[in-house]
């Protein structure tokens, strides 16, 4: 028997605010500090590549021009492939190579909180290569912020 | 149970699959729980927009409601204009967190929920 037809649903229309333009690879969200590149490590190990010092400099930067931003949770992430506790303890360690470097860029370890999930947070479908790529992350949540301040620079 | 009983029941078991179109009722509180969904729909989208400024696009969603507990299951895109995986991840739970109130006792299978992403500013 054909399926019979059915009446079309309306279209659902979502829009969202679109960032500014730019070079930036960095971006202050309301609730997070959102980085449109990959903090890169050695594979396997807790080691920050090289080219993503430039990344984590930006980061920096946005925290410095920003003191209202007074907890920042860095969130280590993986996908599914291997052993789930390995992942934990992996992401853990990545989470915490990326705070000591951002904290030796002058920033307050007491702003800062290092946190791996291991492969527990997917944002992705880990059936898929790309979604596996995509759950391979490190997130910059805000857990804490005051009112707005000014930063005055000195002349 | 009769004979027609009996054909009655199975007739009405196999056209459960497509039972949409034919209880508008059941269809427009289907529509009602998709669209409660379109504010954390709206949410996933404004996050990956941060990551993504090009982002946009429709989805054609397919989904299942299951007859016994009224879970929206089963669903997948017929149509991914985006193409980010996040966002299809993000849109998908989101779908499968809904339920109808009154399950139905059959399951209904939706072919086409259109979903239209773009952004507000330019």
């Amino acid at each position: 028997m054909p399926a019979a037809k059915q009446e079309p649903f309306p279209v659902m229309n979502v829009t969202g605010v679109r960032p500014p333009p730019g070079p930036d690879k960095v971006i202050l969200t309301p609730s997070n500090i959102a980085i449109t590149d990959k903090v890169q490590f050695e594979v396997g190990k807790a080691d920050l590549k090289p080219m993503s010092f430039a990344l984590l400099d930006e980061v920096v930067t946005v925290m410095k021009g920003n003191p209202q931003i007074e907890l920042v949770e860095i969130g280590g992430h993986t996908d599914i492939t291997g052993s789930a506790d390995l992942n934990r303890k992996l992401s853990q360690q990545r989470a915490e190579s990326v705070m000591k470097y951002i904290a030796s860029k002058g920033i307050a370890k007491s702003r800062l909180e290092a946190k791996g999930f291991g492969p527990d947070v997917p944002i992705a479908d880990n059936a898929t290569p790309e979604g596996q790529e995509a759950n391979r992350r490190v997130e910059f949540l805000i857990l804490k912020q005051g009112p707005k301040k000014t930063v005055v620079k000195d002349e | 149970m009769s004979k027609h009983l009996l054909i009655a029941v199975l007739l009405a078991t196999v056209g459960g699959g497509c039972a949409t179109g034919a209880d508008p009722k059941v269809r427009n509180e289907i529509a009602a729980k998709l669209s409660s969904a379109q504010k954390p729909i709206g949410d996933c989208y404004q996050r990956q927009l941060y990551v993504n400024r090009k982002l946009r696009g429709m989805y054609v969603v397919q989904l299942a409601v299951a007859a016994d507990s009224g879970q929206f299951s089963d669903i997948s895109l017929r149509r991914d204009e985006p193409a980010d995986p996040v966002l299809r991840y993000c849109v998908i739970q989101e779908i499968a967190k809904l339920r109808l109130d009154k399950p139905t006792g059959k399951r209904i299978e939706i072919d086409s929920f259109p979903i239209k992403f773009e952004p507000s500013n330019p």
